[in-house]
């Protein structure tokens, strides 16, 4: 009964602890609050600080994703899947996605103003923390 | 050359060359037209082939386009970590069907992602058939270019050769893909869009191509043979029907002047000029007959009164010497008898029929006292007495008439004699004319078997003893034999003719 107590508890620690939002060291970007982030992965806020941002997404089936739509933006698939319908009639799109963490990295180091969401054990000098849950 | 080869020939002549004309200017035509459907049933079958090779490429281009702009060219900026593009293109090519392979590439030439793993990091410098330009979404620059290999090895697959019939492709002066070499061919070719330098030619076994041609041209051949055949059937039937009234009249003409018959008439039921002639032609038939009849009529007559006058003549110097005028008829008779027995022809006998009574003719010239004398003559009457056969002849010599001519050949040697003793000439045997030895012959058998006033008739027996004795004498001894051989005949005769008293 303990244990089963504990184990959400330890799956919420594991991903809180290797979840970072990072962009490439090169654009001088600050740290990011969770409100200003949920606003650019869902296309509301397109500019930080007069600069046009990229943001990356993993692709939907990717564990890291569903951990930080849950997180940040806060909404389910249901939520989030009426949310871009409703977008689209917009002429928004999704934010483009990644396969791999691997691929989210390059990705970041080479695509200006790019912002993504990496597992700590990726993390190296080229890359800045915008934000850490 | 006759009136009818020539109408043929210019019948021919009308009919065949206009014919010859047409029909060459027809086959021309008929070539010509053949040539250029041939021709272009080629273009049109290269034309397609063109065409779906063209829809292949255009297909290949666009698809290059449309991914040049789908999302997953962002993986550009991962180089392709995770193999996205290069399955995308993998797969596109296996679509397509492609012979070559999609590089997306960066502008150092390095290659990013291809259809072609291998080649994934390598640096490469290709032909290639066609580049796009990946612009990033992000910053709106032209980062890459995706370009596509086209191999010519693709247009082969769209190629659908037989043994007369193939394509090959021309590039840069270098043929590809040609099965088998014609001998002889033609073909068509045309230059491929948005590939550089190259043709695809169709070519076809030239003997093949025109094999349905030459079975044409054979019909056409009969064809033309069968129309030459009824031109000449029909030159020939209008020539002969047009010159047979002319034949005919000609024939009737060339028989007339060998028959002699003006009672020939052509028969022709036509209205035409020709039947004008036809009966132009009767009626100067007709007209020559009754011109001919009276002419003949007119002869006739001339030689009536000529027969007439000799014979009258002949009688006028018997009618002197108190001689019957049935004396000159029988020695005419005779010496006709005599003339053909001797082998002379029918013509002459007639004629020394018709001369002979006037062998006396001369008698007229002397006295009638020394005519008439009864009993013996002196030997100076007897002279000229002589003298009536000289006269006779200078009487008659004059004509040229072929009977008063004999008239006085008979005249002046009638009293001739075999050996030679007679007068007035003394001439003997040949020398003397066949018509005076006749006459000579036919005179005394009539003189002698007849009453004179200085004598009695003399028997048969008698006569005929004198004859014999005469024979080669006074007498042409030929003539002597044929009188006795045919006495009977010359006795007949005498019986006919007998004077009356």
């Amino acid at each position: 009964m303990k244990k089963l107590l504990i184990l959400p508890f330890l799956v919420w620690q594991l991903c809180a602890d290797s979840l970072y939002v990072v962009t490439s060291k090169t654009n001088g970007m600050e740290p990011l609050s969770k409100k200003e982030l949920r606003d650019l992965f869902l296309l509301k806020k397109k500019f930080v600080t007069q600069k046009k941002v990229v943001v990356v997404n993993l692709l939907a089936s990717h564990p890291l994703r569903l951990s930080f739509e849950q997180h940040i933006l806060e909404m389910n698939r249901n939520k989030l899947n009426a949310y871009w319908v409703k977008k689209h009639f917009q002429g928004i799109t999704p934010p483009v996605s990644q396969a791999s963490t691997q691929a989210m990295k390059k990705f970041l180091q080479n695509v200006e103003n790019s912002i993504g969401y990496l597992p700590q054990d990726l993390l190296d000098d080229s890359l800045k923390v915008l934000y850490e849950f | 050359m006759s009136f009818k080869v020539k109408i043929v020939l210019l019948f021919l002549l009308v009919g065949l060359i206009p014919y010859f004309i047409t029909m060459v200017v027809f086959g021309n035509s008929l070539m010509q037209e053949r040539e250029q459907t041939m021709n272009y049933e080629l273009n049109t079958q290269l034309n397609i082939t063109v065409e779906r090779i063209q829809q292949h490429i255009q297909r290949v281009k666009s698809n290059v386009k449309y991914i040049a702009t789908s999302e997953v060219m962002n993986d550009f900026f991962t180089e392709d970590l995770d193999r996205r593009i290069s399955r995308v293109l993998e797969k596109k090519k296996e679509e397509l069907h492609l012979i070559g392979d999609f590089y997306l590439l960066e502008n150092s030439q390095k290659v990013v992602a291809s259809s072609d793993f291998n080649a994934i990091g390598k640096k490469i410098q290709k032909d290639f058939l066609f580049c796009e330009a990946y612009i990033s979404p992000f910053d709106g620059k032209k980062v890459a270019r995706l370009c596509v290999e086209y191999s010519l090895e693709n247009i082969k697959y769209f190629f659908s050769n037989s043994e007369f019939r193939h394509y090959y492709v021309v590039h840069a002066t270098q043929e590809l893909y040609k099965p088998v070499e014609f001998e002889s061919s033609i073909e068509a070719r045309v230059q491929l869009e948005g590939l550089n330098e190259t043709y695809i030619v169709l070519e076809e076994d030239k003997e093949y191509a025109y094999k349905t041609f030459y079975k044409y041209q054979e019909w056409f051949f009969i064809i033309l043979v069968i129309g030459v055949l009824i031109i000449i059937i029909t030159a020939l039937l209008f020539a002969i029907n047009l010159v047979k009234p002319i034949t005919k009249l000609s024939n009737t003409a060339k028989e007339i002047t060998q028959t002699h018959n003006y009672n020939t008439q052509v028969s022709m039921q036509r209205n035409d000029e020709i039947g004008q002639l036809a009966n132009s032609f009767n009626k100067m038939i007709r007209s020559m007959n009754s011109a001919f009849k009276k002419i003949n009529n007119l002869n006739i007559e001339i030689e009536e009164t000529q027969k007439e006058v000799v014979f009258t003549m002949g009688a006028i110097g018997e009618s002197r010497s108190k001689e019957t005028g049935n004396h000159v008829k029988r020695v005419a008779e005779y010496s006709k008898l005599l003339a053909l027995y001797y082998g002379l022809d029918s013509r002459e006998a007639e004629i020394l029929k018709q001369a002979s009574p006037m062998h006396d003719i001369g008698k007229v010239a002397i006295p009638d006292a020394i005519l008439n004398k009864p009993g013996k003559f002196t030997q100076e009457e007897f002279e000229y007495m002589k003298r009536h056969a000289e006269i006779g002849y200078e009487m008659l010599k004059g004509s040229t008439r072929e009977l008063l001519k004999a008239a006085s050949i008979v005249a002046y040697e009638h009293h001739e004699k075999w050996d030679g003793s007679g007068y007035p000439r003394g001439l003997k045997e040949e020398q003397i004319h066949i018509y005076g030895r006749i006459t000579a012959l036919a005179d005394v058998f009539d003189a002698l078997g007849s009453d004179r006033c200085y004598k009695e008739a003399w028997s048969d027996e008698k006569i005929f003893q004198l004859f014999k004795e005469e024979r080669a004498k006074h007498f042409d001894p030929s003539l002597v034999d044929l009188f006795f051989e045919h006495l009977d005949e010359f006795l007949k005769i005498r019986t006919k003719f007998q004077d009356q008293f």
